[in-house]
């Protein structure tokens, strides 16, 4: 007996998950469209996709921990356009082309080289904007107690307008590039993408740091119950700023995977990027009130969204159908929030019953 | 609160009676275009400055951040209250700004229309930068000697709801029926939003469904830029040939690299001179835009204006520019 | 000072207040910088511009924001909506004008009713995702009829008197549109601060449960709420279209936060329980002499954009500072008392 209940606890346990409806999802997504074009259900496809959400879910990990806690940025295409800008801005100024006769299969050719900053100054420049305006939010929301969709549309503004005061109205183009900069989204390791691997490992930190670290811990804690976290000496205004500057430093990595895919920097990139990447967390069943949440969900949220996304383009819709896609862009939105919604509940009503026997 | 507000009128009604007699001043001129912080607009404005240094004009520009109808309309009415004698204006929305460039037309402000046309009603001329004849079969001819006369061919465009876009489109359709093209096959045409990671997923789509696709023609220069990244990306350059409209310093690259053997634009620098010499003209009078008059456009030589098929006027500035590998140093400066 | 402040009567220590002093200052700067442009009969007139369609979305979302919730499906109502209007009245040769307005704000009715079932029906979701998908949709749906056309030709006295006349009081040009919101604020301004069921939307805003449970349906008073901001976008829509004289489906983007800044700056808190009818007026006297002001002296969009975000937060930000010293002072008075007894 005790191993029967061990085993329906073990089934019972996986159905309990909230990410397997939404997997569930999209599978089903995923042969519908499938149907219709069979290029879409390929394995180079689905790569293709995964690469191409890999920046939505970078983006959607450091939201989860902002939404953990209670709060929301708004501002993280912001974030992702100043922080990119000021990487663009010092590789433009630092490049040097310079021509270099390389012998290839005994002939003698000229190979141009595109040489500026080195790339992982780059990075740590781009993330430690992201980082800075991050913690202006944190703080702003933390220690100002300004309410969080309040501070960070005002940061939104504000950081658009640094952004453009700092480019002048510039963009930044592939011609302004060094080579380590565009190929920083396009090298694979082991036949993966260098986006998929920046995921993975973001995942990999977030995940272990939500689930094993203290610091990871408190941010359900505050999220759930902030009276009770701060009586159990938890400080709550500290671990608000924590996932701010987590989501800041995650948005100006995402920022310049974004630009060096784009090959161009513009002082508005990315704007209303934001909105996809909440949904995509609330799709993978983070709570928007705080509290609730997990970075695998997160990831399929992320990658339920870029099958809706792959999926409008797969369709071959032509003429006046282009004009359907965007409805149908919402109502599939909607529809992945409501379905998961209704999964859900009718789980708790299970565990209920469960409860009453 | 009823108090409080009567208190604030009276003050601010007081302070207001300060106000200064205007003076005999310079023809000032209102330049609005799409969107701030975009190159083809900076470029513009330059020729804007250039006219202005030999005319002798003062002018001011601005365009909205979001590239929206509201935020044009907002620029407009600015200008109307400082008093400027002409508006020049590339429209986001070719109807959505005619009433308020009535209201201007009213007070007597000249309204020139250049890049992207307003609707008759709300513009006294039209300054376009070529047939959009031309525009659509010089790209069709590009393409087709490109594949060689054969093959699939897609059209990345920007929006659906974009009139110049549709018009091309429209044309170069025309233009494949000729009988010396029966072997292209136009298989799809898909919108990008002028957003280059949108119009990259567009393109990416493309070559997944596509496998023989043998050519593309992106007539936008976000588009064109952005099926240039997923070309070469996919390892596919000059296996799917690209031409379109590119801004040459955002295209100097792909066109050095043999992803885009050659491309259009017009000159935006020309555009904004040849718009500066045509609203002084219509300030000092020397034309009132109907058709059959013509005015002095300094280096680019005498203007005709011609009735425009939409019933308005319009003059032309000249006809697309191809870029190669060859010329694009000139240009990748330049705008 | 902090005594001075203390000593000043309630009503002066109101929020309203410091709009009131933010918009002299404006005032104050901006008619220096620019004398001749900045003058009061000219902003008048661009009162058209900044306070008149953000105005009835801003009065829409009050409401919203009082009882907690949040919506950011407005720009795309007022889209679909004119859409609506537009295509029916098919520049005269569908059905009669007044009819189509009608049509306007029905539909602007149906797609509050539509965010408030699903806000209602799926409490575990945010409002704001539940109206982002909206948004897509209701945009959506205006890009399906409109496609790449704009449908216009309205009669005279709609794009023509309504969207651009004005009249002469006292030697000043008033826009009509002006009065057209002017009239409304009064009525909304009693109703939402003055009547049984003002108070009940601020009551459920401060505290849900405790609302329902002491009698008042809250989701009956929400599914109002969504109702009316569908439609005072929808009217934000309709005084938009007279502006522009035409109808895109891409009207109004963005217009949602325009809005909702509005309604914050006025006072109002997107945490519930908070806003103010004379603050939102107020702040759309601030915004427009603002904006107006920036768009003369800078002409550039993004340092519009700046000054308004930095607006913002201060804005929010120094009451909050200000009432934590209140609080500071308040405590030591009651300790100081206490050492006394």
């Amino acid at each position: 007996m005790p191993e029967r209940t061990r085993k329906t606890g073990a089934l019972s346990a996986l159905f309990k998950q909230r990410e397997v409806g939404l997997a569930l999802i999209l599978v089903v997504l995923f042969l519908l469209v499938g149907l219709r074009n069979p290029a879409f259900t390929t394995g180079s496809n689905a790569l293709f996709i995964l690469e191409d959400t890999a920046i939505m879910m970078i983006l959607a990990l450091g939201m989860l921990c902002v939404l953990l806690v209670g709060s929301i940025d708004i501002s993280i295409a912001a974030i992702m356009a100043l922080s990119t800008m000021t990487a663009g801005i010092i590789m433009k100024q630092n490049l040097n082309i310079s021509e270099v006769q390389v012998m290839t299969d005994g002939v003698m050719g000229s190979v141009t080289l595109r040489e500026s900053t080195p790339l992982i100054l780059l990075i740590l420049a781009g993330m430690g904007v992201g980082a800075l305006c991050g913690a202006l939010n944190g703080l702003l929301i933390a220690y100002g107690r300004v309410l969080p969709i309040v501070a960070t549309l005002g940061m939104q503004y504000i950081i658009y307008g640094l952004s453009h005061t700092i480019s002048r109205g510039q963009a930044v183009y592939r011609k302004d590039m060094p080579d380590s900069f565009i190929n920083f989204s396009r090298a694979t390791f082991l036949g993966l993408n260098s986006k998929i691997w920046f995921m993975l490992a973001v995942f990999v930190v977030i995940f272990i740091f939500l689930t094993y670290f203290r610091q990871g811990r408190y941010l359900y804690a505050v999220g759930s119950n902030r009276e009770s976290a701060a009586m159990s000496g938890i400080k709550s205004p500290r671990t608000t700023l924590l996932a701010h500057i987590i989501m800041g430093t995650l948005a100006g990595l995402a920022g310049l995977l974004y630009a060096s895919r784009d090959t161009k920097i513009t002082q508005d990139m990315a704007m209303g990027y934001e909105m996809y990447v909440i949904a995509s967390c609330v799709i993978g069943g983070v709570s928007v009130s705080g509290g609730r949440g997990k970075a695998v969900g997160v990831l399929l949220g992320a990658l339920t969204m870029g099958v809706i996304n792959n999926a409008l383009t797969m369709l071959r819709l032509t003429g006046n159908s282009e004009f359907w896609k965007k409805a149908i862009q919402g109502a599939l939105i909607l529809s992945a929030v409501v379905i998961n919604v209704l999964i859900q509940r009718s789980k708790e009503r299970r565990v209920l019953k469960d409860r009453r026997i | 609160m009823k108090k409080t507000l009567s208190l604030v009128l009276a003050l601010v009604m007081l302070l207001s009676l300060a106000s200064a007699v205007l003076a005999e001043e310079p023809i000032q001129i209102g330049v609005v275009y799409k969107q701030t912080g975009n190159p083809f607009f900076e470029a513009a404005v330059r020729g804007f400055e250039e006219a202005s240094k030999e005319l002798g004009f003062e002018f001011i520009h601005n365009g909205p951040a979001d590239s929206s109808n509201e935020g044009q309309i907002q620029i407009i009415e600015g200008y109307i209250q400082q008093g400027v004698d002409a508006i020049a204006i590339s429209a986001n929305d070719a109807a959505g700004v005619v009433s308020v460039l009535q209201s201007a037309l009213d007070k007597g402000i000249k309204v020139v229309s250049w890049d992207s046309k307003v609707e008759p009603e709300g513009r006294m001329l039209n300054i376009d930068p070529s047939v959009a004849q031309n525009i659509g079969r010089v790209q069709v001819e590009e393409i087709a000697r490109q594949i060689g006369g054969e093959g699939q061919i897609a059209i990345l465009s920007a929006a659906a709801t974009m009139d110049n876009q549709n018009t091309w489109i429209k044309y170069m359709q025309e233009e494949l029926e000729k009988p010396e093209y029966a072997k292209i096959e136009l298989v799809t045409i898909v919108y990008g939003d002028d957003l280059t990671d949108k119009s990259i997923q567009e393109m990416q789509g493309l070559i997944n469904s596509y496998p023989d696709l043998k050519g593309v023609i992106s007539p936008t220069t976000v588009g064109v830029a952005a099926a240039a990244v997923a070309i070469k990306d996919n390892g596919l350059s000059g296996k799917i040939k690209l031409t379109g409209l590119g801004l040459p310093s955002e295209m100097a690259e792909y066109l050095k690299d043999g992803t885009c053997e050659a491309m259009f634009l017009w000159n935006p620098i020309d555009l904004g001179y040849c718009a500066g010499f045509a609203s002084v003209a219509l300030v000092k009078g020397d034309i009132t835009g109907a058709a059959g008059e013509s005015f002095d456009s300094g280096r680019l030589g005498t203007k005709e204006i011609m009735e425009a098929s939409d019933g308005g006027t319009f003059t032309l500035v000249g006809d697309p520019f191809r870029f190669t590998p060859e010329n694009i140093d000139d240009w990748k400066e330049v705008y | 000072m902090e005594r001075a402040i203390s000593r000043l009567p309630r009503w002066m220590k109101r929020w309203e207040w410091i709009l009131v002093i933010l918009i002299l200052v404006v005032y104050a700067i901006f008619s220096g910088l620019q004398p001749e442009n900045y003058t009061f009969p000219k902003l008048l007139n661009q009162t058209r511009v900044y306070m008149v369609d953000v105005g009835f979305m801003a009065l829409g979302i009050l409401v919203v924001l009082i009882l907690g919730d949040i919506d950011i499906s407005i720009g795309a109502t007022a889209a679909l909506s004119a859409t609506v209007m537009a295509v029916t009245y098919n520049q005269g040769d569908g059905i009669p004008f007044i009819a189509a307005i009608a049509l306007m704000l029905l539909t602007g009715a149906v797609c509050g009713l539509i965010n408030g079932l699903l806000i209602t029906r799926f409490p575990e979701l945010f409002p704001m995702i539940i109206t982002l998908s909206t948004q897509t949709l209701y945009r959506g749906i205006a890009y399906i009829i409109l496609k790449d056309q704009s449908a216009g030709r309205f009669p005279g006295w709609f794009s023509k008197d309504l969207g651009y006349g004005s009249f002469s009081l006292f030697g000043l040009d008033v826009p009509i549109m002006l009065v057209c919101i002017l009239a409304v604020l009064p009525v909304y301004y009693i109703w939402l601060h003055k009547s049984a069921s003002g108070r009940r939307i601020f009551a459920a805003g401060t505290n849900l449960t405790a609302s329902r449970y002491s009698g008042v349906q809250t989701g009956r008073i929400k599914m109002a709420a969504f109702i009316l901001n569908g439609i005072m976008a929808a009217l934000g829509g309709f005084f938009l279209t007279s502006r522009t004289g035409s109808v895109k489906y891409t009207l109004a983007t963005g217009y949602e936060m325009q809005a909702i800044a509005i309604a914050v700056l006025g006072g109002a808190s997107t945490s519930g329980g908070r806003g103010s009818v004379a603050g939102l007026l107020l702040a759309l006297i601030l915004m427009t002499g603002l904006k107006n002001g920036l768009m003369l002296v800078y002409n550039d969009a993004f340092i519009l954009n700046l000054s308004i975000g930095l607006l913002l937060i201060l804005i929010v930000l120094v009451p909050d500072i200000a009432g934590r010293i209140r609080r500071q002072n308040t405590v030591r008075r009651q300790r100081l008392t206490l050492k006394k007894t």
